[in-house]
């Protein structure tokens, strides 16, 4: 909200300097984000009386203007188009005289006609932006007064960020109460109006007539009645405040209204008594099929959840969030019908939404208004302007529905919880102190401190509450820092995945973290067909699904990558995935991808193209560097997303966890990617759940090794090989694949050459050449008769 | 004609040519191969040695076998110095060799975390230090989670400040807004003391320079009987000063969230100009941090501890925001995008 310093200054009696006050706030929970200084030095200019004008002799667009400052008349020369006439006042920067821009006035030769200083407009005093001509001061203005005193001039307008539990802030008279219980030596002004000075004889009743028909909706309502207005621009201080503050000037009965919401926080609205239906207001609920055009020319359907101000017709207002064109104040209006009212924020919080309509009214009635003092106060304030302005009178007395009038809350505050809760003592009577500061009243203070919380603050309504305004208006920064109580050191500190993280990147390769929305149609083209979590409000269609798998991400990140003339690209992310579960949560799983592209790293870009079985080693080593034996790899056909041939899954205890290989050239084709493309998914949780590794004493003895050359049919591969022989022979130690090689000059049709290499050993002693040569025979005895292999 | 000497001239000749042989070998090959050819047991002067012997008459033979072992010893010094002068040569050619050190090395692809988690996991140990367990949760959560049990019912104003990422299946599951959350979860599975920190991915419906739709936090909760707000403010100033530097200053300023009673903002000093000011700042010295408080007696209540018996006090930041104050990344977008350039700046 905006407020102005020097309103701000006139309510609380605090007398710091806007910067001070900025702080001030800040430190006591209402954040200052944003200040703008209003004529910073201006002095010496005053109202001055327009006696008589003519044309300059030597310039058609100046004037000479003839004006009184109330004890002399002096001749200025203008240049503005809009010199009011004989009896006008202006704003006459004398000789002297000091404007916010620094200028110092003097006595100056305008075209050969000496000017005395210059009638002042509107951006030269520091008030707003204008140029088009003068500023026009009231007509009464007594010649001679001071203008920056008259403009409210210098001011700062501080844009408060008020937290939502602090309604009371949304007006400048709460934000004055705060800076009177934070500053030393301010204390609020009271805002008390006499109003019988405004009164007629005539009584309220009889002329205006409130039924209250939803007192749910509506805790309070009251009008008051101001006969014989005359509807016509407000003064130019009331004009000026309420620009400063953002908000437009209408008429004087509008802006008083307007002036009022800013001072104490409370909406007011105004209605054209006699064009209300047997001047009588009715609160109710719309009924369906209800309109009203309001006051910005919409014309709106209520529903039975709206809260109406009707007149025994239709509805006249959209209670709380805006008025109705039909009963709007106009040039013709004569009499007042003045609505102070307490709305349910529920209620004005759902029919300001469905309308999208948030105005300055309802963001208060929203956020919770007083039903009390911040009634009362701002109708008589109100009321009295209006007299004051429009030169009407106030009938006598007030209309007032308010079946069940809200009394303070009492809480309760034992003094010595407040230091268990902020770790520092204060004495009863600091706490007492801070609390009446704030305008709440102490019942009793005997041990326990009892309050009488008032109605303006609904946010303190428990013994917690008053500890954060004892802790707040004292400064957070009194609050010492310790330590809490020493505790023994935590059991888990290290995140799910971050070993795969370690490893993955001890591999080669680096971390990406990707959005984990991603776009159906990438989903689609990845050929991924998983079922989808949706978002009900995506921020755009690209972000509009929870993902699946990692895998499109990678992709993009890839494709990125290689945007940027980056061929070699080895990426890893560890994230969850999300899979909709029939009528519960989606089931989240926490997977680990890879994407791997370009060449292998050699030196000045000397290295072959990256292909499968690089991506095969990086998850061997992964599985061995987070010792997960116990694993099986297998040809897979089913992943769409992967080449046919190129493809594998890995299982534990017979359980896929993951899928690798080449993605499919058709899939690379339509992501517009470059070279082959290598990928790997797979679950985290089975790869953190390795056993401790026990330690197994190294060989000391030497082993023998043989070696073995065969053709084979080519569909066999090397796992069943591997797997035929553990059983061979006890001496058989370990076993690799050198070579596997198919091209046809070398290989038969339907077959390809291996060559493996046994490794023999005893755990005990030395081996002979006979022993091992006996198992070695055996062993390739069972190959050939198991795999039909053609020894080379 | 005098036999013994024309035999012992006979082998020193033999001597002679194997040792201008030997001198003469270009390498190590050849020397051996020539050594062969004239040195050793079965060389060509030990047989003419031998033959010298053999032939020369009884009073003789002692003379000719004085002379032929004369020569065996010449081949062997022959061969023994050029061997030590072959192997002086390779190792003077060895060390003529030199390479441009400034050429980059052989490396073996490196691998690299990201920021983000380079941060985090830095948080995690300063946390570790003060006896913080880790807890984590799922990013779906229920409204009830999410909002009901922190003290934050469907009207409540307070949901105007996040704008939450509902799922189309269901308007009660959304996405977590922050991983208060899990601190619920863990306050339902048991009772106090609780000391955690809950790192993860949050969400909310936000983009742009400084924000992202998806970020990350950590939040701290601590239940125990005997902690206070200053507990909070102490703890708070160990992390960032542990985290930013020694250097960095606190601040909290009281605010409002529904969870939290007394709230506060924590700022801290800006750790590009130290708190004189400059454009990150906004020329205030103070840069926005996270929020903080006691935890909320209604939050208790909602998980059935007495707050008659226990205080607590919980804090949430940015992880992004962190690793980007720490590496002085300008922009969140950058750390999503996925470009391996970004992750490689960090080791
Ligand atoms: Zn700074």
């Amino acid at each position: 909200m905006k407020a102005s310093v020097h309103w701000l200054r006139e309510l609380s009696g605090c007398d710091l300097d806007a910067a001070a006050i900025a702080e001030t706030l800040t430190a006591a929970g209402l954040e200052v984000e944003g200040m703008t200084s209003l004529g910073a030095g201006l002095a010496g200019v005053i109202a001055a009386e327009v006696r008589a004008q003519r044309p300059h002799p030597q310039a058609d667009k100046l004037t000479l203007v003839d004006v009184f400052d109330g004890e002399a008349v002096t001749q200025v020369v203008c240049g503005a188009p809009n010199v009011p006439a004989a009896g006008g006042r202006v704003a006459w920067a004398r000789p002297g005289a000091r404007l916010p821009s620094g200028l110092t006035l003097t006595a100056k030769e305008v075209r050969g006609v000496l000017s005395p200083g210059m009638l002042c407009a509107p951006d030269e005093l520091g008030l707003s932006d204008e140029h088009a001509g003068i500023l026009i001061l009231d007509a009464g203005t007594p010649p001679g007064t001071d203008v920056a005193e008259l403009l409210q001039l210098p001011d700062t307008i501080l844009e408060v960020n008020v937290t939502p539990n602090r309604p009371d802030c949304l007006g400048h008279l709460g934000l004055a109460r705060e800076l009177a219980a934070l500053v030393p030596g301010a204390k609020l002004r009271s805002l008390e109006v006499d109003l019988t000075r405004w009164e007629s004889e005539r009584e309220i009743r009889g002329l205006a007539e409130v039924i209250l028909e939803d007192p749910t909706g509506c805790l309070r309502y009251t009008a008051r009645v101001i006969e014989g207005v005359t509807v016509r621009p407000s003064p130019l201080p009331m004009q000026v405040r309420l620009a400063r503050l953002g908000i437009r000037a209408i008429n004087n009965i509008v802006d008083a209204t307007n002036l009022g919401l800013l001072e104490t926080g409370h909406p007011l609205h105004a209605f054209d008594l006699d064009r209300l239906t047997r001047q009588t207001v009715v609160v109710r609920r719309a009924r369906a099929g209800e309109k009203i055009v309001t006051l910005d020319g919409q014309e709106r359907s209520l529903t039975p959840q709206d809260l109406a101000i009707c007149d025994p017709e239709w509805p006249v207002a959209i209670a709380g969030v805006m008025g109705g064109r039909d009963s709007e104040v106009g040039p013709e209006t004569t009499r007042i019908l003045l609505e102070s009212a307490h709305f349910a924020p529920t209620a004005i919080r759902r029919t300001a939404q469905r309308f999208a309509l948030h105005s300055e009214a309802s963001l208060r009635f929203e956020r919770g208004t007083d039903p009390n003092q911040g009634v009362a106060l701002s109708s008589q304030r109100c009321a009295v302007r209006i007299a004051k302005w429009a030169g009407g009178q106030l009938a006598r007395g007030l209309i007032d529905r308010y079946p069940a009038p809200v009394v303070p809350h009492r809480t309760t505050l034992r003094s010595e919880r407040t230091e268990r809760v902020l770790g520092v003592a204060l004495s009863p009577a600091e706490q007492v102190q801070i609390l009446t500061s704030l305008g709440i009243d102490i019942v009793a203070s005997d041990g326990t401190i009892q309050c009488a919380v008032p109605t303006f603050r609904p946010d303190l309504t428990r013994e917690i509450d008053l500890i954060e305004e004892v802790a707040r208006v004292r400064g957070y920064q009194k609050i010492p820092a310790t330590l809490p109580p020493s505790a023994v050191a935590a059991e888990r500190t290290a995140a799910p995945g971050d070993l795969v993280r370690d490893a993955l990147a001890a591999l080669g390769l680096s971390e990406v973290i990707t959005l984990a929305f991603i776009s159906p149609h990438q989903l689609a083209r990845t050929q991924i067909g998983d079922a989808v979590v949706r978002l009900a409000n995506p921020l755009r269609e690209e972000q509009s699904v929870m993902r699946p798998s990692l895998l499109p991400g990678l992709l993009s990140a890839l494709a990125l990558n290689q945007r940027q003339h980056r061929g070699d690209v080895a990426l890893f992310e560890v994230g969850a995935t999300f899979h909709p579960v029939e009528g519960a949560a989606p089931r989240e799983v926490l997977r680990a991808g890879l994407v791997l592209s370009g060449r292998r790293t050699g030196w000045l870009k000397g290295g072959e193209p990256i292909d499968f079985y690089d991506l095969k080693g990086i998850v061997d080593a992964l599985l061995t560097k987070l010792r997960i034996t116990e694993i099986a790899f297998a040809a897979s056909s089913d992943s769409p997303w992967l080449h046919p041939g190129l493809a594998a899954s890995v299982s534990v205890d017979g359980r896929t966890i993951g899928r690798f290989g080449e993605l499919h050239p058709a899939i690379r084709s339509t992501w517009d990617l470059e070279s082959g493309v290598f990928l790997l998914e797979i679950e985290v949780a089975p790869l953190a759940s390795a056993a401790l590794p026990r330690f197994k004493e190294a060989p000391r003895f030497p082993g023998i090794t043989r070696d073995l050359s065969f053709f084979v049919a080519a569909g066999i591969p090397a796992a069943e090989i591997r797997s035929a022989t553990t059983e061979a022979s006890p001496l058989l130690e370990s076993m690799e694949v050198l070579e596997d090689y198919r091209d046809p000059e070398r290989v038969p049709r339907g077959q390809k050459g291996m060559l493996w290499t046994f490794h023999y050993r005893a755990s005990d002693r030395t081996l002979t050449d006979e022993e091992v040569q006996r198992d070695h025979t055996r062993l390739t005895e069972l190959l050939k008769t198991r795999f039909q292999l053609v020894l080379r | 004609m005098v036999p013994d000497s024309s035999w012992s001239q006979q082998v020193a000749a033999l001597a002679e040519e194997g040792a201008c042989a030997l001198a003469a070998a270009p390498n190590e090959i050849a020397l051996r191969e020539v050594y062969a050819r004239y040195g050793g047991q079965k060389g060509s002067v030990k047989r003419a040695v031998s033959e010298a012997i053999a032939r020369a008459p009884k009073e003789e033979k002692r003379t000719v076998g004085q002379t032929g072992n004369g020569a065996l010893e010449r081949i062997e010094t022959a061969f023994a110095s050029r061997l030590a002068a072959l192997a002086d040569a390779a190792r003077a050619r060895d060390l003529e060799r030199s390479v441009d050190v400034t050429l980059p090395g052989r490396a073996p692809r490196i691998g690299h975390l990201h920021p983000i988690t380079h941060a985090r996991r830095e948080i995690e140990q300063i946390f570790a230090r003060l006896g913080f367990a880790l807890a984590t949760g799922p990013e779906v959560e229920t409204d009830f989670h999410n909002f009901e049990a922190l003290a934050i019912p469907k009207d409540h104003p307070a949901r105007d400040m996040q704008d939450t990422f509902y799922l189309a299946q269901g308007s009660d599951l959304l996405l977590r807004t922050h991983t208060l959350p899990v601190q619920i979860r863990t306050m339902l599975a048991g009772p106090p003391p609780i000391r955690i920190i809950c790192p993860g991915a949050v969400y909310r419906r936000d983009d742009d320079p400084t924000h992202s739709p998806m970020f990350h936090q950590v939040e701290g909760l601590v239940v125990e009987e005997r902690v206070t707000f200053a507990d909070l403010k102490g703890t708070l100033l160990h992390f960032c000063q542990a985290f930013l530097g020694p250097a960095t200053r606190l601040r909290l300023r009281p605010s409002f969230f529904p969870f939290t009673e007394p709230s506060a903002e924590v700022d801290i000093s800006c750790v590009f100009c130290g708190g004189t000011g400059c454009r990150t700042c906004k020329g205030g010295g103070w840069i926005e941090l996270g929020g903080a408080g006691m935890v909320d007696p209604e939050v208790f209540r909602q998980v059935a501890y007495d707050p008659e018996k226990y205080n607590g006090f919980a804090f949430g930041f940015g992880i992004d925001r962190m690793a980007m104050l720490k590496y002085r990344i300008n922009d969140i977008r950058r750390l999503y995008e996925g470009d391996q350039r970004l992750s490689e700046q960090f080791g």
